[in-house]
């Protein structure tokens, strides 16, 4: 046998071999103590004075890759999608909430705080009817959009059916509730028009008509977002959560951020590793 | 078994050639006493022995321990749990001698294998050779650095093993085996000390030393509790055998010795070992006593290392000298990057195809010299192929044309221009092709024209080729004569339309690099467009194109242009502080 031919044999046989080992590199949350993967060890090596370390329960269908990493100091998972990271992920000794607002955790010996840029799914739309005329054609309206999407997002349309209260006053509860407002009054019922404002700022459009209103409005639609930080902080650590979706994603993030991600209790791999006649970290 | 016995159960005439088997046969060639050739037997090492041996062998045999190891781990869970009592008995030593003086002196060892440091040695490496034009020598630090570092990787993502479970002292990063902090330090050294100090004591001296600084390194990183020994000891052995074979294989010393000088010739080394190899090998094969060999003409040569061999002194040869050609594996890549590089820019010339081994290159050499010979041609007269080292270096030993000068140094008057035209016709009507045409390749010797270096020649050519070989040789003509001169001369020996179609033929990619310099700087002096001349006096030719777009040539430009954007991404990923190296 030619020494080419013994690297190339041995190569392979190292590749074949090591091919059934992939795919360890990710701590999981259900690891045993006992016997946890090298990511398990690693995380809790990286901020051993850390009570807990992030962990992973499950990955959803819609992730395409989790990326971990550790070093002294920082343990991270990135969340992938495409070529996207959506949610970053870091185990860091301190860290800065800034204004984020506290929000219940669910564990006691952990802080959860929030600084998150939500925008929802539905795009809400509130018609104030003028009068009797413009009330019955606004109900028609209503019943023909309800359940209609604009750029993905679907519409969500209320009549505002007080008609004792004054316009203005009406108006500015609308926009309270609403991404966009529509005033209809007897002219524009004969003429087929609206008046049309969206709430997040902007001029009001008169004398619009219906599908030139919806084609404004759809220019106007945000993609549905989820962008911004938690906080998971507790003794010698803090976990931050960086998210930044859009899209279908942004809708799901929060809920499926909260079912995969978990957190594992560095003590419990210290004591074992004790328990097997280690000493990892200095008493 | 005697003289008698032999003719008796062989018979008389086949007894009178088995006479001469064994003996001291002699002939002669052209003056030169060929004598005592020598059969090499069985079992005895080549002239030239293949360069892998002592500290090559033995860094192989570590990167192959190596791989063992790690196909063990793999295989084997229980090997794992042993490597891992093995590498907690050493730990735990280390960690009971552990005090603040030692701690201190171990951090301080450490950072000799931090990322900036490993990083201005690499990087410093690379500047030096680029400014002193080591190309391979860069390439191969580059492909040693590549290798361990994608290596280390690779297999630190699969084997995914955990810090040693002792309290760190120190910063780490990643998963721990391989340990790549001592496989980056140990390659870079190795490849600093390969490809920057010139073999000798000095070379020993330094990578003697940076073998102590790396053991020093990898047990502080043990003894700080970042690295298991069986982490570091790996490395410690993977890394510096890759730079090793590395640099065996692609810059060996042989062949690429250390000097510090720019401009680095491309040229095998003919002194020391290989000079006496050639010796040795040219008495026993040639039955040649050669005395002396040396380097002859380098400038004009690229695809091999022209040689000078000088005989010892003998009354009964007149010429003291004979011509070689060294080739070896580095010419037979060469001359694949040449060939697939003209295969990329200017496409597929019909007949530009690899040699598959330097044996097969020389042979066919061998071959198309003899060809050239028994056809007529002018031509330096063959000795033979002299092996230095089987399959990959072998020397050709021709004639050594004694007061020959280039055509473009002789005076050419109308019998050269008839006689370098004559040869033309020869090779047509022997059905050759020269294909390598241009002044350093014909000479002038006792008023007539011989041509040189048949390496490139083939038989039975293209029309296409046999034209090009003609409008080389009128362009070469013309620059020490007139074009007017050269094109009535060669109308005595072709037909106009040959001529015409000759000049059709030609390109800037038909003509020799050679002519084509001549060809520019006559343009600059004189004012003349030779090229331009023989088409304006010939009949008019379409120009004959040799694009030829083939699906190996569509997949080439591919593969090169997706090499070349891996190699840009690289070198940004370099400068933004990211990559490799």
């Amino acid at each position: 046998m030619t020494l080419r031919r013994l690297l190339l044999v041995v190569a392979v046989a190292v590749v074949a071999s090591a091919c059934g080992r992939l795919g360890t590199g990710l701590p999981a949350c259900g690891a045993p103590p006992s016997s946890p993967n090298a990511a398990n060890v690693l995380s809790v090596q990286a901020l051993p004075e850390a009570a807990y370390a992030p962990c992973l329960n499950s990955l959803e269908l819609d992730w395409d890759e989790v990326e971990f990493s550790a070093r002294s100091g920082l343990v991270r998972l990135e969340f992938e999608r495409g070529t996207d990271t959506f949610l970053d992920v870091r185990l860091t000794a301190t860290c800065d909430i800034g204004d984020a607002k506290e929000v219940r955790s669910g564990q006691e010996d952990v802080t959860r705080y929030e600084d998150v840029v939500v925008v929802e799914e539905e795009v809400r739309l509130t018609i104030v009817p003028d009068g009797e005329r413009p009330l019955a054609h606004a109900l028609g309206l209503a019943s023909q959009l309800n359940g209609s999407y604009l750029e993905d997002r679907p519409l969500v349309v209320i009549v505002d059916v007080e008609a004792a209260r004054s316009a203005t006053e009406r108006v500015g509860e609308a926009a309270a509730v609403s991404d966009f407002v529509w005033i209809i009054g007897d002219i524009d019922v004969d003429e087929g028009t609206l008046a049309m404002r969206p709430t997040a700022g902007g001029e009001w459009i008169r004398g619009i008509e219906l599908d030139d209103a919806l084609d404004e409005m759809e220019d106007m639609v945000e993609d549905i977002q989820y962008r911004g930080n938690w906080y998971l902080v507790f003794d010698g650590g803090c976990i931050t959560y960086d998210f930044d979706t859009e899209g279908k994603l942004a809708v799901s993030i929060a809920r499926q951020a909260d079912a995969a991600i978990g957190l594992y209790r560095n003590s419990d791999l210290i004591d074992a590793a004790r328990d097997a006649g280690f000493e990892p970290v200095e008493r | 078994m005697d003289q008698h016995t032999s003719e008796e159960s062989t018979g008389p005439v086949v007894g009178r050639e088995l006479d001469l088997v064994g003996g001291r046969r002699e002939f002669k060639i052209v003056g030169i006493t060929i004598a005592g050739r020598r059969r090499r037997p069985s079992g005895e090492a080549a002239p030239l022995p293949r360069d892998l041996r002592g500290a090559g062998q033995l860094w192989l045999m570590f990167s192959l321990s190596v791989l063992l190891v790690w196909m063990w781990l793999f295989v084997s869970p229980s090997a794992s749990q042993w490597w891992t009592e093995q590498d907690y008995r050493l730990l735990d030593w280390l960690v009971e001698l552990r005090n603040e003086s030692l701690t201190s002196t171990a951090k301080l060892l450490n950072v000799l294998s931090a990322e900036w440091i490993i990083r201005i040695l690499r990087l410093g490496t690379l500047v030096a050779l680029a400014l002193v034009k080591r190309w391979r020598h860069l390439f191969a630090v580059l492909i040693a650095v590549v290798i361990v570092e994608f290596t280390g990787d690779v297999l630190q993502d699969m084997i995914g093993r955990h810090r040693p479970l002792v309290p760190i002292l120190a910063d780490w990063e990643g998963a721990s085996h391989p340990s790549r902090p001592v496989g980056g330090l140990a390659v870079t050294l190795a490849a600093m000390g390969y490809a920057l100090i010139p073999y000798g004591t000095n070379r020993r001296r330094f990578l003697f030393g940076s073998g102590v600084v790396m053991v020093a390194v990898a047990l502080s990183r043990m003894y700080l509790g970042l690295d298991h020994p069986s982490d570091a000891w790996v490395a410690l052995l993977f890394a510096p055998a890759v730079a090793v074979l590395t640099f065996r294989l692609f810059a060996p010393e042989a062949s690429f010795p250390i000097t510090w000088k720019r401009g680095v010739s491309a040229h095998l080394d003919v002194s020391g070992r290989r000079g006496e190899a050639i010796i040795q090998a040219v008495r026993d094969q040639l039955g040649i006593e050669v005395v002396e060999v040396a380097p002859f003409g380098q400038e004009g040569s690229g695809g091999s290392t022209p040689l000078r061999l000088e005989l010892a002194p003998d009354d009964s040869h007149p010429e003291d000298y004979l011509f070689a050609k060294l080739y070896s594996q580095t010419h037979l890549r060469s001359d694949r990057w040449y060939k697939l590089g003209r295969t990329i820019l200017y496409g597929a010339l019909e007949d530009e195809l690899r040699f598959t081994s330097v044996r097969r290159l020389v042979e066919y050499e061998d071959y198309i010299q003899r060809v050239m010979r028994d056809s007529g041609i002018p031509s330096a007269e063959p000795f033979g192929v002299v092996e230095i080292t089987p399959e990959r270096e072998y020397l050709m030993v021709s004639q050594f044309l004694f007061g020959s000068k280039e055509l473009t140094d002789a005076d050419v008057d109308i019998a050269i221009i008839d006689d370098a035209l004559g040869v033309i016709r020869q090779l047509w009507d022997a059905g050759l092709a020269h294909r390598d045409i241009k002044p350093a390749n014909v000479m002038i010797r006792n008023d007539r024209v011989v041509l040189i270096d048949v390496a490139f020649g083939t038989v039975r050519p293209s029309p296409w080729r046999q034209a090009v070989d003609l409008a080389n040789m009128m362009v070469i003509l013309a620059l020490r004569s007139t074009p007017e001169v050269v094109y009535e001369r060669a109308l005595l020996q072709f037909d106009p339309h040959d001529i015409a179609e000759a000049f059709a033929a030609t390109r800037s990619v038909t003509l020799p690099s050679q002519s084509r310099s001549s060809l520019a700087a006559f343009r600059r002096s004189h004012g003349v467009d030779i090229v331009a001349e023989f088409r304006r006096m010939a009949p008019h030719a379409e120009p004959i194109s040799i694009q030829r777009w083939s699906t190996r040539r569509i997949a080439l430009a591919l593969v090169a242009a997706f090499a070349l954007m891996i190699v840009l991404s690289t070198l940004v990923s370099e400068v933004s502080g990211g990559g490799m190296l």
